[in-house]
């Protein structure tokens, strides 16, 4: 069975939120001419822009993967709980029904026609694009340790730079280098480092989405643009869209609940 | 008494070879069939040795898995993502080559790591699986006659930098290709002439990127410095040749995943087997020791010997029904011809024993003949086909073989005896029928 590397690369981009480590959700930045923040307070703060919201949330995105020889799109609706998240494909036809779960660092692949869900292992997961699901991953205050090692620019906007180092072995990026916005603390570029310390893939963000949590307006991601540094010419473009804050029932994440 | 009953034994046989010369057209279909049935079987035997031949070379040497390999228990039923599960650990590693280094019989050992990930070079992205290995100790097993292992460019022995080689099919989807025009340089063994013959490759350098053992993300970039043929077609496509060092630092680990030994004498391999896993259970490790024809990696291809041997043994069957048949048919024809023959020298005094001897002699003769003539047909047969360097291609083997015969003369013993004997018993009971007829019956007989 070969599993779409898109649909990865989408039910990865949800994956490993931690609401209680986003007590501070809906605070504001801070502003840009008080002191340098501690790189914990600018994870914190970029990752809650990428998704990490406390309590649930759904979203649709268009995962567009652009190769030499032609570029392919799905759509796809996804929910997210905690460490739990669920991707359906929508379109196109060919994708449709095909899911994914996440229960934590679980991956769990189900479309019509199997009798039971295929667990992803670790290994597979990594392979091609579907790497790009841990790229979207908004773990990064979990996962890593982060020192701010300077300042830098991403296009016209005033950034800290960051050196994240993996507080765990089984994170899948080794290190990041990620450049945070001063004024909005937006995570605007990363680029992924392997074990070796060599960059393996790359990242820009857009946030033109909005949602409002406690009554109060945020600023969202809305489009991913993931670069292959290994493959030349290939790219993904993620566009998150529709951003509500959603309550889901826990069973919606229970993998004996996948087959329908 | 006893000397006049030899006598008249010896006596029959010449009059039973005189038939069998008197008579040679009646026997030349008989004589026809078992040499062909005789050759036949000889030489698909002597097929089936060389492929065997050629198999064990092919996994002992060419494979580096030497006489014996040791791994842990379970993993050659493993699949690719228990890997580490089944990995031997650096302590495993310690002990293994503490034993080795303190036993007599031990000559060398090869360390082998498992991997799987993806090899990128500028826009093509394909999946590599592939075991890295010791390469040095690796080239000294495989020896004067294997340690050019590329078809193209150098081994990566041979390179004084980390490179990398790639299995043709694999160099073929990245844009790699053999650019060599020159005179055949596969040798009769199927080796390669060593010289550094031209590839081009649109992108030089390679990155390999794996998922390490703790499951993130490495990459090494290597130069590609040869192309190599992996044997199976499939494993052509995904192979690739690397260092044991550069593997490990791709995976992040100091585990490997079997070691592979050859001995000074291998002949004293159960003995070895007997003192290695002694010492692995004293220390309680979960090791085991294989033969290396046991070991699941080559169980598929010596399976498929297995099932070759035993179309070999029906082959046979049908040849010697087919030289019964035709022995039979003969003898048949040549006793009713001369029955009364039988009546006029049991009426001078021979006994039906006597008779019956000699058409079994002639039977034995006949097929003698037959299989001395099949002989001398499979023997030129077999110089011809050794020399004419015939080539075939074996379906999922990625380059054509050398078509090669052994001569096989535990074939040509059993044949010859297996088809003689049964020629001069189907003889024999034709003949017991013809004389226990009555004497003047006999001699009416038309």
């Amino acid at each position: 069975m070969v599993v779409s590397p898109l649909l990865f690369s989408l039910a990865l981009s949800v994956t490993g939120f931690s609401p209680h480590l986003y007590a501070k959700a809906g605070s504001q930045p801070a502003a840009a001419a008080s002191p340098a923040p501690s790189a914990e307070d600018l994870l914190k703060d970029s990752d809650r822009a990428r998704g990490a919201l406390e309590g649930g949330i759904s979203w649709e995105i268009d995962v567009e993967t652009f190769e030499e020889g032609g570029q392919n799109k799905v759509h796809y609706l996804v929910k997210v709980k905690g460490v739990d998240a669920l991707a359906e494909a929508v379109s196109p036809a060919r994708n449709k029904g095909e899911t994914m779960l996440f229960n934590d660092r679980n991956l769990w692949f189900f479309k019509p026609g199997l009798k039971k869900p295929v667990a992803i292992s670790a290994r597979q997961k990594l392979m091609g694009q579907a790497a790009n699901g841990d790229i979207a991953s908004t773990n990064y205050y979990r996962d890593y340790e982060g020192k701010v090692t300077g300042e830098d620019k991403v296009g016209a906007v005033d950034c800290y730079k960051l050196e994240l180092k993996a507080k765990a072995k089984n994170v899948t990026y080794d290190g990041i280098r990620y450049w945070i916005s001063k004024k909005d603390h937006l995570g605007l570029k990363a680029e992924f480092l392997t074990v070796g310390g060599d960059m393996f893939k790359s990242a820009l963000f857009k946030y033109n989405n909005k949602v409002t949590l406690e009554g109060k307006s945020m600023q969202f991601v809305s489009e991913m643009d993931i670069l292959d540094t290994l493959k030349q010419g290939s790219h993904t473009v993620i566009t998150y869209s529709n951003p509500k804050p959603e309550n889901h029932p826990d069973s919606q994440f229970n993998i004996n609940n996948l087959v329908r | 008494m006893a000397a006049q009953s030899l006598s008249v034994y010896v006596q029959m046989s010449r009059l039973a070879w005189r038939n069998v010369v008197r008579n040679w057209r009646h026997s030349l279909a008989t004589i026809l069939a078992i040499a062909s049935g005789f050759m036949a079987v000889s030489l698909f035997d002597g097929f089936l040795k060389e492929l065997h031949e050629r198999n064990v070379d092919s996994f002992t040497t060419r494979g580096m898995l030497g006489q014996l390999v040791i791994q842990k228990v379970g993993a050659g039923e493993a699949t690719a993502d228990d890997q580490w599960r089944y990995s031997i650990d650096k302590e495993q590693q310690d002990f293994i080559e503490a034993f080795l280094r303190d036993d007599p019989d031990f000559q060398r050992r090869v360390r082998f790591l498992y991997m799987v990930g993806m090899v990128n070079a500028g826009p093509y992205n394909t999946v590599f699986t592939s075991y890295a290995i010791d390469v040095k100790e690796g080239g000294e097993v495989r020896g004067d006659r294997w340690y050019w292992y590329t078809l193209a460019g150098e081994p990566i022995d041979q390179v004084k930098e980390p490179s990398i080689s790639l299995g043709m099919g694999l160099g073929h989807l990245i844009d790699c290709e053999s650019t060599y025009e020159g005179p055949n340089f596969i040798l009769e063994d199927g080796n390669y002439l060593p010289e550094n013959r031209p590839f081009i490759c649109k992108h030089p350098r390679v990155t390999l990127s794996a998922t390490t053992e703790a499951a993130q993300v490495n990459a090494i970039d290597l130069p590609v410095t040869g192309l190599f043929d992996a044997g199976f077609r499939e494993a052509d496509k995904r192979a690739i040749r690397v260092d044991l060092a550069q593997a490990q630092r791709l995976l992040d680990t100091d585990k490997i995943s079997m070691v592979s030994v050859q001995l000074k004498n291998p002949d004293n391999r159960e003995q070895f087997i007997a003192r290695l896993r002694k010492a692995i259970a004293d220390k309680g490790f979960d090791l085991q020791v294989d033969r290396w024809e046991d070991h699941p990696m080559t169980s598929y291809v010596m399976g498929g010997l297995q099932i070759l041997h035993v179309f070999r043994n029906l082959f046979m069957t049908i040849v010697v029904l087919i030289g019964v048949m035709s022995v039979a048919n003969t003898m048949m024809k040549s006793v009713n011809e001369r029955i009364r023959e039988i009546g006029t020298l049991r009426s001078i005094g021979f006994l039906r024993r006597h008779l019956v001897w000699m058409f079994s002699v002639e039977g034995a003769c006949l097929s003698l003949i037959a299989c001395v003539i099949g002989l001398a047909v499979t023997i030129v047969l077999t110089f011809a086909i050794d020399h004419m360097g015939l080539t075939y291609k074996a379906g999922i083997l990625a380059v054509p073989i050398n078509l090669k015969v052994r001569y096989s003369v535990s074939a040509w013993i059993i044949s010859a005896t297996v088809l003689s004997l049964l020629a001069t018993g189907t003889a024999w009971f034709c003949s017991r029928r013809a004389s226990r007829m009555v004497v003047a019956e006999a001699m009416r007989h038309v």
